[in-house]
This record gives C-alpha cells, sequence and structure tokens, in this order.
C-alpha cells in the first residue's frame, strides 16, 4: 500500500538507497570492533599523538614564538644544549627536591592522619571532613592565600612566630626560605589525598593478624611497624605512584606563589619549560626539554610501578 | 582669461582640490553591524576609562567591541602565540612599545598606520597627529631604526614618587629633589612610633621583586648616569649595567630598599606595594602615577587627601622621567584593519582622551592637559604628570629581542643590591649578567638597529623644572 502511495519516479532512487544504507549496516556489523575504536583512535591522535609529535618535530628546530628570523633545523642541538644551561641543571635538581620532600612529608602525615582516623572517637566524621579540605580547594585560591600568610612584614606566619621571638623569616624572597615554603604549601595541600587512600587500605586490611598480635602481647608500636606497614606496602606504593607523579608535575602553586623564583631557587622542570617557551619564546628548546621531562616522569613510574610488582611478587 | 580672473580661479580650485581632506568628515558607523576583538592587559585605567569609552564607542559607531582583559604577563603570552599562529580574529592589541614592541616590529606583527592617518574616510580633519602630543609620549613611539609608525601612543602613565604629604609637613622634612634628600627623607620617615624596633611607617617603598624592579629602578638607574646598554664605536651595543654608574644606582636602590622599605617588598607586585601606600604603611611610594587614584579614594584608602606626586629626584646626571606608555596597535594579521583603526582613531580623540585625562588618567594629547575642563587631582600630580609626559623617555625595560631574559639578567643584580649590598657583590654579579646579556644580543639581534633610549635622546629636565610640582604643591 505504502508502495503505490509513493511517485512512481521516487521508487527506484529508495530502493538504491535502502540497497546501500543495507550494505552499510552490513559492513558495520562486519567490522564492530573496528567501528567501535575510531572514535578512541581520533580522539587519541587529535588530542595526544598530534600534539606529542610536534613536540618532538619542535624539540629538533630553532622555532622562536616572535622573532624576524626563520626556524631551521638543528639536529639534536638542543639536547646537547641543555646540559650545560645551569638553570636547567638547576630545574632538575629542585624538581626532585620538591617532590621528594613533599611526597615524603605527604606520606609521613598522612600515614599518621589516616592511624587516627581509623579508631573511634566522638566526632570523628566532622574531624575527617574538615582534614579533607585542602584536598578541593583550588590551587590559585590556596596559594593567594599562602601569599598572604608568607608576607614578611605583615604576614599571619611571621607574626606567630614574633610571639615567640622568632624571626622574621623571608618565607618566600630569600633563595634559602622559598623552596622550604613551597614544600610546606604541597604537604598542606595534598596530605589529605594521600590520608584517603591509606585509610582506605588500612580500612581494608583482615583483622586476624591484628588480634593474634593483641593476643600475643605485641605493642602499638610493634604492631604498627610489624603487621601495619608490611600489609600497607601495596597501598602505600600505590599513593606514592599518584602522589610523586603529580609532585613532579607541581605547576600551579609555584607560579602563583614564587614564579620559580627568587634567584631561580624555585624553578623545576615545569617552570623552566614554561618560562623559555612563554616568556622568553624559545620554542625549539623548550620542546626538547618537554621531551626529556617526559622521559625523566616515565622513568620514575616504571621503577615504581616494578617495585609494586616485586611487591606483588612477595 | 585675464590674469585677475585666473588667480582666483587657480586658488579657488586649489581649495576645492584641498576642502574635501580637510571638510570630509568621518562616517563613524561606516563599519556598523562589525565586531572587533581587542586584547588589552588589567591595569587601573581599564576601569576607569577603557571600558567605559568601549561602550560609549559601541553605541556611537554600532560596532561590537569584545574587550578581553588579562594580566599583563598573562596577555602578553596570549598576543604572542595569537599573532604567531597569524590568527585572523585578532584585530586590536594594546602594548608598551618600551616592553616587546621592537620584537613584534621585527617579527611584522603590528600594521603600519600611516595610510590609515592619511586617510581622512577614517580619521578626523583634527586629529592632529603628531603635533597634539607630547614630546616624552613620542619618544616612545619608535624603538628600531626604519621602524614605520605601527602603534598610536596614548597612555602617558609614568615612574614618579608618591608622597604623603601631611607626614612631611608633621614632621618638617624636606621635600626631596636630590637622591641624597630622598635617603635623608627615608630615614626620618621611618618611623617607629611605639619604639618596638617594628617601625609603623616605613620611608620607603618601591619594586623589589625580581624581573619586575627593572621598571621602577630605571628612573634611578638613568639619573645616577647609567643605562642598559652602551654603543660601542664598531656600531654595536653591549649591556652596560656593570658600569660604575649603573653598579651606584644598583647600590643606592638596594639600599633604600634594603633599610627604609617594608620587607614585603621583596615579594610585592605593584598592587601589593600601591596597597600598603594606600593604608598608610609608607611615607613614599616609587610608582606609576595611575596607582594615585587609589591612594587618593577615600573609600579604599587611608590618606585620601594627603598624597600626591612628584618626580622621581635627579641624580647625578640630570633627572630622566621614565614613561613606560601604553599603545594601541593593530595586527597585521586582522581582517577587519579599517574597522580597527577606526575604534583607535575614535579612543585616541581629543574629546575621548579627555575624559580619560578627567579620570586621573594621564594622557598623550597635549591639549587635553590644558583644556579648561581639566583639573589634577592635585596640583603636584598634575605638574608632575605633565613633566614627565614631555620630557620622559622609554627606560622602563632593557629594550632588546630577549627582554625576558634581559630584564631577569637585570633582577639578578638587583637581588644581589637588595639582599647582600656590598659594592663588590653587585659589581660581581652585573659583570656576570653583563656578559650573559652580550651574548644575548649578539645571538638574538644580527642586523637590528635599536634606536635606543640614551639620556641624549631627551629633552633635559632642569632643577628648575624638578622644583615645579613641589611648589605647585606649596610643599617646602
Amino acid at each position: 500500500m505504502s508502495n503505490q502511495a509513493l511517485p512512481q519516479s521516487a521508487l527506484p532512487d529508495a530502493r538504491v538507497n535502502s540497497g546501500r544504507a543495507s550494505e552499510l549496516f552490513d559492513w558495520i556489523d562486519r567490522n564492530l570492533p573496528f567501528v567501535f575504536n575510531i572514535p578512541t583512535v581520533v580522539f587519541l591522535v587529535g588530542l595526544v599523538a598530534f600534539p606529542v609529535g610536534l613536540v618532538i618535530v619542535t624539540s629538533f628546530s630553532d622555532w622562536q614564538l616572535i622573532t624576524n628570523q626563520e626556524a631551521s633545523a638543528v639536529g639534536l642541538d638542543n639536547y646537547i644544549m641543555v646540559w650545560t644551561d645551569e638553570r636547567w641543571l638547576g630545574a632538575i635538581w629542585h624538581t626532585f627536591y620538591y617532590a621528594g620532600a613533599t611526597v615524603f612529608g605527604q606520606l609521613i602525615l598522612g600515614m599518621a592522619t589516616a592511624l587516627l582516623f581509623n579508631r573511634s572517637f566522638a566526632g570523628k566524621s566532622f574531624y575527617r571532613s574538615i582534614w579533607m579540605m585542602p584536598m578541593i580547594a583550588m590551587s590559585t585560591a590556596i596559594s593567594l592565600v599562602w601569599i598572604l600568610f608568607f608576607d614578611n612584614a605583615y604576614g599571619v606566619l611571621n607574626y606567630s612566630l614574633e610571639q615567640f621571638g622568632i624571626g622574621p623569616v623571608e618565607w618566600t624572597s630569600s633563595p634559602e626560605w622559598a623552596m622550604p615554603s613551597l614544600i610546606m604549601v604541597g604537604i598542606w595541600h595534598h596530605t589529605p589525598f594521600m590520608t584517603l587512600i591509606l585509610l582506605a587500605g588500612l580500612q581494608s586490611l583482615p583483622t586476624d593478624p591484628f588480634e593474634a598480635a593483641r593476643i600475643d602481647g605485641a605493642s602499638r608500636w610493634q604492631v604498627l611497624m610489624h603487621i601495619t606497614l608490611p600489609l600497607m606496602q601495596g597501598h602505600i606504593i600505590v599513593a606514592l605512584i599518584l602522589r610523586s607523579i603529580f609532585a613532579v608535575k607541581e605547576f600551579d602553586t609555584i607560579l602563583a606563589i614564587t614564579e620559580g623564583g627568587p634567584r631561580y631557587a624555585t624553578e623545576t622542570m615545569n617552570m623552566n619549560i614554561y618560562i623559555n617557551a612563554f616568556e622568553y619564546g624559545y620554542m625549539g628548546e623548550a620542546a626538547a626539554k618537554g621531551v626529556l621531562f617526559f622521559g625523566f616522569i616515565l622513568l620514575i613510574q616504571v621503577a615504581l610501578v616494578k617495585l609494586r610488582k616485586r611487591q606483588w611478587s612477595h | 582669461m585675464k590674469l585677475g580672473k585666473i588667480v582666483p580661479a587657480g586658488l579657488l580650485a586649489m581649495a576645492v582640490g584641498t576642502a574635501p581632506a580637510a571638510a570630509e568628515e568621518v562616517n563613524w558607523r561606516q563599519f556598523e553591524g562589525t565586531s572587533l576583538n581587542i586584547l588589552g592587559f588589567a591595569v587601573g585605567y581599564i576601569d576607569a576609562w577603557f571600558r567605559p569609552m568601549a561602550k560609549q564607542f559601541e553605541e556611537e559607531t554600532g560596532i561590537t567591541v569584545r574587550l578581553e582583559v588579562l594580566q599583563a604577563g598573562q596577555m602578553r603570552k596570549k598576543q604572542d602565540i595569537m599573532l604567531a599562529g597569524e590568527d585572523e580574529t585578532l584585530d586590536v592589541i594594546m602594548l608598551q612599545m618600551d616592553n616587546r614592541g621592537g620584537k613584534l616590529t621585527l617579527a611584522g606583527h603590528l600594521e603600519p598606520l600611516e595610510a590609515y592617518l592619511a586617510d581622512p574616510s577614517l580619521t578626523p580633519a583634527d586629529f592632529n597627529y603628531p603635533d597634539d602630543w607630547l614630546g616624552g609620549c613620542l619618544n616612545t613611539v619608535k624603538v628600531i631604526k626604519g621602524q614605520p609608525l605601527n602603534n598610536m601612543v596614548w597612555s602617558a602613565q609614568a615612574q614618579l614618587l608618591h608622597i604623603r604629604t601631611d607626614l612631611f609637613k608633621k614632621y618638617g622634612v624636606k621635600v626631596p629633589t636630590t637622591m641624597e634628600e630622598l635617603e635623608d627623607a627615608a630615614k626620618k620617615l621611618t618611623i617607629d612610633e611605639d619604639g618596638d624596633g617594628k617601625p609603623e611607617i616605613y620611608g620607603f617603598l618601591s619594586r623589589g621583586h625580581g624581573r619586575l624592579t627593572t621598571a621602577s629602578f630605571a628612573s634611578y638607574l638613568f639619573n645616577f648616569g647609567g643605562s642598559w646598554f652602551k654603543d660601542n664605536p664598531d656600531g654595536t651595543r653591549s649591556s652596560n649595567i656593570n658600569s660604575e654608574e649603573s653598579v651606584d644606582a644598583f647600590v643606592f636602590y638596594g639600599r633604600m630598599i634594603r633599610d627604609y622599605a617594608p620587607t614585603s617588598a621583596l615579594n610585592n607586585k605593584p598592587p601589593q606595594n600601591a596597597a600598603l601606600y594606600a593604608a598608610g604603611k609608607v611615607a613614599m611610594l616609587s610608582a606609576l602615577n595611575f596607582w594615585h587614584s587609589l591612594a587618593d579614594d577615600p573609600k579604599k584608602s587611608r590618606i585620601a587627601g594627603n598624597t600626591t606626586t612628584i618626580l622621581v629626584p635627579a641624580g647625578r646626571a640630570g633627572s630622566f622621567p621614565n614613561l613606560p606608555t601604553t599603545s594601541l596597535a593593530i595586527s597585521k594579521h586582522s581582517e577587519k584593519k579599517k574597522a580597527a583603526w577606526l575604534y583607535i582613531a575614535w579612543m585616541t580623540q581629543k574629546r575621548i582622551m579627555l575624559n580619560g585625562q578627567n579620570a586621573a588618567v594621564p594622557m598623550c594629547r597635549r591639549s587635553v592637559w590644558n583644556d579648561p575642563s581639566y583639573s589634577a587631582p592635585t596640583p603636584a600630580w598634575g605638574k608632575s604628570a605633565e613633566l614627565a609626559a614631555d620630557f620622559g623617555i622609554a627606560i622602563a625595560k632593557p629594550q632588546a629581542i630577549a627582554i625576558g631574559q634581559m630584564r631577569d639578567a637585570a633582577g639578578e643584580v638587583m637581588n644581589v643590591a637588595i639582599r647582600d649590598g656590598s659594592r663588590a657583590a653587585i659589581q660581581a654579579e652585573a659583570d656576570k649578567q653583563a656578559a650573559f646579556m652580550d651574548g644575548l644580543i649578539a645571538k638574538t639581534e644580527k642586523g637590528v638597529d635599536f634606536a635606543g633610549v640614551l639620556p641624549a635622546f631627551a629633552k633635559k629636565l632642569t632643577m628648575k623644572d624638578q622644583l615645579i610640582p613641589i611648589e605647585a604643591e606649596g610643599l617646602n
């Protein structure tokens, strides 16, 4: 009936279109795994492979962002030159100093608070919520608050120290204190995340070994050192992997609080790359440093993952 | 035809021939319906003048203005990326020629403006550029030899010395005209009222934070006889920050910050310094003159009515007001260059600039300073700002292609000057950074000839000029 309602001239076209659609659906059916992967491939190529490829290509050039000089290929020059760049070598040290100190501080404090919150006491939920608040605060916002705290003449930190006859300390304006100040902010900001992971780990531990230890008369310290920490190794390594990735990449708080200064004392690899690319316009050099930075992060992660695998095999 | 008829006829023909250009009026609505993207940096005058004028421009021309205002550093980065990418959507940019004007000119990102300026359909007949522009402002327009006119300078912001008139009167301190008097005043006005060893009022405040110090230090550097660069006999130029005079200036400025400023100066950026001054914690602030509007605002300041500005005191080489002007320019890659010029021409007309002038935004047009409707916030502010706009030079930064690194290098010397203070240490750091700067010049400035902003380039201020603002305020 419906065919009769159509104009005669439209019938062959409709059949052809219907045939093509059917072929298309057949093809999709036959290649379903491939078709389902198309969005992922497009996403990865467009947003990951292409930019990464572009960075790698740029790293072999002397391209400058705003200049009257044409970019040219310079081979491995950028990769060789960085090893004589004192600021870059300093930035490597600053990166590992910052990451090592913040992650270590977060681990100690995170474990201590996780053990505390694993116990029962009045108002535990309330205190736990308060403790977790820095984790959800925006980096730039907390940096602005810390800048006020750090003020040499009018900041709350120096005011507090002054009450005990100490100071004043030049928190972020002296090369000696600037990095410890940033580490302090890093520990304050990210310890709650460490607490969260370790607390989850503590709550998933079996209760039998602890009961057995208690019956055998083990002290709290002995339980911590010989039962809790060994059982927690897996969780600790996961927390270390996650936090060390983020600590090595830390950028926004450093930019907002010290901008890499004073005297480049807080210039991490990330900051050095940013300044070279967008402040100085040396895109080729910055790209080479970016590739090396990526390599460093990869190495750290491979080492930590191997550590975790070894722990699993135990 | 008799000669008696030919001459008048010829004159008439000449008059007719020239009359259209003179009489033709700009049709401000010729680009009605279009839109312009403008990138500017956040400073006090954006809200005082720029934004309100953008709205008025929209009403008068029918052109929509999309004004994006970012913090200066972020704006420069965004501008660089858009210009390097030859982004056609960026039409008008706000820039300081003494900062990156040379770099952008050499890279060919700024549209030459002569043709637009000469076009009577786009430029009002009474626009009067450059005759109506103050000399100091014009000094800052071209930074490279042979550079075409590619920016329209409008803001005559200058680095001046903000002073607390009430404190000078109360403690009977001489308002300084020389560097020696400046230090003496700073010493006397560093006041510990309760005797706890911590001053309630500090005598002096200026930038002490890394690379930012170059802008406020420049007047001190040049007044002492130093400079960022020197011209060599072979036609090249090299760093001059390690000369005896330059190091003297570093020693003096470092001591002023170390001995008479709150230690916050080492962290602070200009807004925080201005806030400390407005809070009444400081007797003298070396900063741009537009910060006066904050210090004199009774709603935001504790010193309103008791503040004014004077020229930075003269040094042994004289007085060179630092004039880091702001310009408007058209992106070479814009698709709407004529509409963009119409915006610039509209914004820099006398009647529009007069609005800014009356909102305490110092302007580059001479006629707005003399307009009967204009009255300066304080007599000394008006006189010092006008002298700076007329005599100033663009010395705020070491003008160079690698300007970011040059500023960092000078900032390193300043760090030593403030924190260590010994002449030997400052000289050693200056020698090290001068060698670094020379390396940058050799690497990045092949075939580039910066016009330079040397004292010889400027009109010379006399001690009599130096006293004009002070006397206008009835001080000393």
